[in-house]
C-alpha cells in the first residue's frame, strides 16, 4: 500500500467530486424543469377547467405520475449525493460495496445514458465489507465505472459483480474491449495508484479484454 | 403561429411530452422526439417549421442535429436549448450558429416567444 498521495492525489480527488456534482446537477436541473413544466401544465388545465372544459380523470392521473416520479428521482439523487459528501468525514472507516455502487450509479446516470450504457448490478449483493479512506474508494470505483464504459463506442452493456474471496472482495466490472479506450492506459494507471492506496490492486482480466478487475483486501480477511 | 408546426427534441422524455401539451393547449401543432436520430426521420417523413433540441443528448447532440439539419432541409429554423456552463469554447460557436438559444429552465411563454422571434428572422442565409 502507498504511504501517501500522489502529488496530484488532491487535485484528482477534487475532480472527481467537480466531475460527479457537475453532472448531478444537469439532472437535478432537469428533475426541476420537469417539475416546474408540469405544474404549468395542471395550471393550464385548472384554466380549462374555469372555462368549463371537462378534466379527462385518465389524463391528470398521468400527469400526477410524472409529479411523482420526478420527485422521486430528485429525491434519490439528493440522498446519493449527501452520502458522496459525508464520505470525507472519516479518514478510515468501513464500507459496503453494495451500497457504494448503488451510490455512484445514480451519481453517474447522466454519464452512463449519455453514452448509451446499461449497467447491469444487483444492488441485494451486500455484505462485501471494505475498509478504507472512503473517499478514495469511491474515487477508484468511479474511475473504474467509467474507464469500462468508455470500452464502448456506440453503447452497451456493463456488467457488475462481486465475489468474495478469503481475503479479499473482486469486483468484476464487464464492457467491450478496454484496450480500445482513448487514453486507457493513463487512465488505468489512475487506478492502479488509487487501488493501492487501499491495499488493493486492479488488473485488465487475462481471459476478457473487456473486464476489469479490481480486488480489495475484505474487512474479516488475512492480510497477505 | 398557430400554424407553424414545432418539433422538440429532449431525451428528458417527460419534460419535452410535458412541453408539447402545453402547446398544443395553445393551439400550436408541436411533436416530441427523445433523440436526434428519431427526430430526423419524422423531419424526413413528415413537415416542420422549427425545430428545438436539447443541445446534450445520447446517439446525436443538438449540433450534430442541426447541421444535419441545416444540409437537409436548411429552411428549418433551430433553437438549441442549453444548461449553464454546458458547453466548452470548441461548442460555443456552434452553438451560436442557431437561429435561437434558450437557458434551461424556460418558461412556456420564453419558449412560444423564441420561436415567434426565429420564425421571423426573415430569410437571412445562414453561414
Amino acid at each position: 500500500m502507498s504511504e501517501g498521495p500522489t502529488p496530484h492525489a488532491d487535485h484528482d480527488a477534487l475532480a472527481f467530486m467537480g466531475a460527479v456534482t457537475a453532472s448531478v446537477s444537469h439532472d437535478l436541473s432537469n428533475v426541476l424543469s420537469t417539475i416546474d413544466q408540469v405544474s404549468g401544465l395542471i395550471e393550464d388545465m385548472l384554466i380549462a377547467v374555469e372555462r368549463g372544459v371537462a378534466i379527462d380523470p385518465a389524463r391528470l392521473e398521468m400527469v400526477q405520475g410524472r409529479l411523482a416520479h420526478q420527485t422521486k428521482r430528485g429525491v434519490t439523487i439528493v440522498r446519493k449525493l449527501n452520502t458522496l459528501g459525508h464520505t470525507t468525514d472519516d479518514p478510515v472507516r468501513q464500507e459496503d460495496l453494495a451500497l457504494v455502487f448503488s451510490t455512484l450509479l445514480v451519481l453517474m446516470e447522466r454519464m452512463a445514458s449519455r453514452r448509451r450504457i446499461q449497467v447491469i448490478f444487483d444492488p441485494e449483493q451486500t455484505g462485501h465489507m471494505v475498509e478504507a479512506n472512503p473517499v478514495t474508494l469511491y474515487h477508484l470505483l468511479y474511475h473504474a465505472l467509467l474507464l469500462v464504459m468508455d470500452s464502448y463506442s456506440d453503447g452497451g452493456d456493463v456488467t457488475l459483480d462481486l465475489v468474495e474471496e478469503e481475503n479479499s472482495t473482486s469486483i468484476s466490472i464487464a464492457g467491450h474491449d478496454l484496450a480500445s479506450v482513448e487514453g486507457g492506459g493513463d487512465r488505468l494507471a489512475v487506478i492502479h495508484v488509487l487501488a493501492d492506496q487501499i491495499g488493493g490492486k486492479a488488473m485488465i482480466d487475462a481471459d476478457d479484454p473487456g473486464c476489469l478487475e479490481v480486488v480489495l483486501p475484505r474487512v474479516g480477511g488475512t492480510q497477505e | 403561429m398557430k400554424n407553424l408546426n414545432l418539433l422538440l427534441i429532449d431525451d428528458e422524455l417527460e419534460l419535452v411530452t410535458t412541453l408539447v401539451e402545453r402547446l398544443e393547449i395553445r393551439g400550436i401543432q408541436a411533436e416530441a422526439a427523445s433523440n436526434g436520430r428519431d427526430a430526423l426521420e419524422r423531419v424526413r417523413q413528415g413537415h416542420f417549421d422549427v425545430v428545438v433540441a436539447d443541445l446534450k443528448m445520447p446517439i446525436m447532440s443538438g449540433i450534430e442535429v442541426m447541421q444535419t439539419l441545416r444540409e437537409e432541409f436548411p429552411d428549418i429554423k433551430v433553437v438549441l436549448i442549453t444548461g449553464h456552463g454546458s458547453s466548452d469554447d470548441s461548442s460555443q460557436q456552434m452553438v451560436e450558429r442557431a437561429d435561437g438559444l434558450l437557458l434551461k429552465p424556460f418558461s412556456i411563454d420564453s419558449l412560444i416567444e423564441k420561436v415567434n422571434e426565429v420564425v421571423h428572422l426573415g430569410d437571412m442565409p445562414h453561414e
